[in-house]
């Protein structure tokens, strides 16, 4: 091949690796996964809480998904701090309506909403 | 509006730093120098953010003052630079026309194919777990250091900042925490290691061993899946194949190479843990090669200061205590260290994790053996032997289950490992083409 021929050749490989590229990113904004789901649900917790909260969390669902979900719930709601631990004035309970739902006595409701396959409840300390 | 300050900002920073490594090292061939620029200005985005953070700087003034910082420097060296562009613009051309282009241009499609079939929204687990939750912290200058508690420890605070200080400076360049951006520097860190590789061995012209470096890259699928999950590990494993191809530059012309070598290697520990590790293991090596040359070392470690300063601040000011070596675990260690079942488990592991993904490594082991390439007593056999030994210690030592702790992590350390291992084997295999005599002594 010669000079030319070998410069056309690269120049289409790389033409093709950007529109390949092109398509990727596109792809990677409008998909929507479930941290995308969890932005949609708590975006109207995320308005109530100020940067600097420390809210308790909860949940009713099942092992590996409640890890997932807790861990997404955090990432959405940074940089305020959500923990999974009993104590806090605020708590946030993020389940499947599907489930059974526990009950926070000492907690009143003031938020909920549901997006999807998901329910969210903020709770504030009865003290 | 940010984002074209940005971008014009870091594009004249590369510029500078370009001419700055001519400076330093005139005999450099600029294709090492454009590596050094690339590698130098993306280290110091991280440490420029890091520190506009800590010392409360706007992120407006923070682009000024890097903008303050390219106008010194061009006002000083502006007719330097313009004629390095003017000597790089008649080889670009021929470059452009070359066999050795057409490999590049084919390479990175094959990888961008893979890695648009593969890629995630928000990558893997670790990625928006770990990486880019940190990075979202980050984005917010006043409350950024909230990472930095045990109540969220799933998320490793203790981690250094590299990887999400660059991904939330450009988060605040586009004013949106956007999933493009993490995958966008993935993909980039995806082609430049099979790029600095190929390039590196090409010595001048195209050649088998070059060729075949990118052969393995492209159809190795563990390591495209890998840098495709948009992990810190990839990122890591470029800045170990950079501190061993600088390194292996430095000769009686090039000596000041030496400065980029101290920053690359201590840049690693800015970007993982195990970068910590990596970056001892190293300068062990360097002490022990060069116990004669004190100047040596002197501009090895001026190389490193402004990395280890960053990481002192944040290992000292903000981040949690790590799980592995905290205090109050001495007895446990103790016993862990005395317990001989972990020592096999650990060996089989790591073997078949080994032999798994990462065969390639020792298929060329055996083939510079049998062609009687020994390289036991190099610098780099010295300081990755180092770092081995270091991991394994690790697992000896976790307070995590050992059997879960290795499968969930041996894989991707040996990641960390292999774009500099293929380098250094495939480099000691050109040794073929010189006569018997001088294959004997070792590279580096």
């Amino acid at each position: 091949m010669n000079e030319s021929k070998l410069k056309y050749a690269s120049m289409i490989a790389l033409l093709a690796v950007l529109v390949i590229l092109s398509f990727t990113l596109i792809k990677i904004r409008r998909t929507e996964n479930e941290m995308d789901v969890l932005t949609q649900l708590l975006a109207p917790v995320k308005q109530q809480i100020t940067p600097s909260s420390v809210i308790g969390y909860d949940s009713n669902l099942p092992g590996d998904r409640e890890r997932a979900v807790y861990f997404r719930t955090v990432s959405v709601l940074s940089p305020s701090l959500v923990v999974e631990a009993p104590g806090y004035d605020t708590l946030l309970t993020v389940t499947d309506p599907s489930l059974p739902e526990k009950s926070y006595d000492n907690y009143r409701s003031i938020q909920q909403g549901e997006y999807k396959s998901l329910s969210y409840r903020l709770f504030v300390s009865k003290k | 509006m940010a984002v074209i300050l940005s971008l014009i900002d870091i594009l004249i920073l590369c510029m500078g730093l370009f001419t700055l490594a001519h400076q330093l090292s005139p005999a450099t061939r600029p294709g090492l120098k454009g590596l050094i620029a690339f590698i130098t200005c993306l280290s110091l985005i991280s440490y420029f953010y890091y520190l506009s953070l800590v010392f409360h700087i706007g992120f407006y003034s923070l682009l000024g003052g890097i903008a303050l910082l390219n106008v010194l420097h061009l006002r000083w060296s502006f007719p330097l630079t313009r004629r390095l562009i003017g000597t790089i613009r008649p080889a670009l051309g021929g470059f452009l026309g070359s066999k050795i282009f057409l490999a590049l241009s084919l390479s990175v499609l094959v990888l961008t194919v893979f890695f648009s079939l593969v890629v995630e929204r928000w990558g893997g687990w670790d990625a928006w777990a770990i990486w880019s939750l940190h990075a979202k912290f980050l984005y917010y200058p006043n409350s950024w250091d909230h990472l930095f508690t045990n109540k969220i420890a799933f998320t490793h605070p203790d981690y250094p900042l590299m990887l999400p200080s660059v991904i939330a400076f450009w988060w605040r360049s586009i004013g949106a925490i956007s999933p493009m951006v993490p995958a966008l520097i993935a993909w980039v860190v995806l082609i430049t290691i099979p790029l600095v590789v190929f390039m590196t061995l090409l010595r001048g012209k195209l050649n088998l061993v070059a060729l075949a470096s990118l052969g393995i890259f492209v159809a190795s699928i563990n390591y495209s899946y890998l840098a495709s999950s948009q992990y810190a590990d990839t990122l890591l494993s470029l800045f170990i194949l950079v501190a061993f191809v600088l390194y292996r530059e430095v000769d009686d012309t090039q000596a000041n190479l030496i400065y980029f070598v101290g920053f690359a290697a201590a840049s690693a520990a800015w970007i993982k843990n195990e970068g910590e590790l990596f970056y001892a293991a190293f300068t062990f090596a360097i002490i022990c090669f060069h116990l004669r040359t004190p100047a040596l070392w002197l501009k090895y470690f001026v190389g490193s200061l402004l990395p280890l300063a960053v990481l002192a601040s944040f290992k000292l000011s903000y981040a949690p205590p790590n799980d592995l070596l905290h205090s109050g675990r001495s007895e446990s260690i103790k016993y862990l260290l005395m317990a001989a079942p972990r020592y096999w488990l650990i060996i089989k592991m790591m073997t078949l994790e080994f032999l798994k993904g990462y065969a390639i490594i020792g298929v060329l082991i055996v083939v510079a053996l049998v062609n009687k390439l020994y390289f036991f007593r190099s610098f780099p056999f010295v300081a990755l032997s180092t770092v081995l030994a270091g991991y394994f210690f690790v697992y000896v030592i976790t307070p995590n289950d050992l059997a879960w702790h290795i499968s969930s992590t041996a894989d991707r350390i040996l990641h960390q490992l292999f774009p500099a291992t293929i380098f250094l084997l495939l480099n000691r295999l050109m040794d073929l083409s010189k006569p018997a005599i001088a294959r004997s002594s070792p590279p580096l």
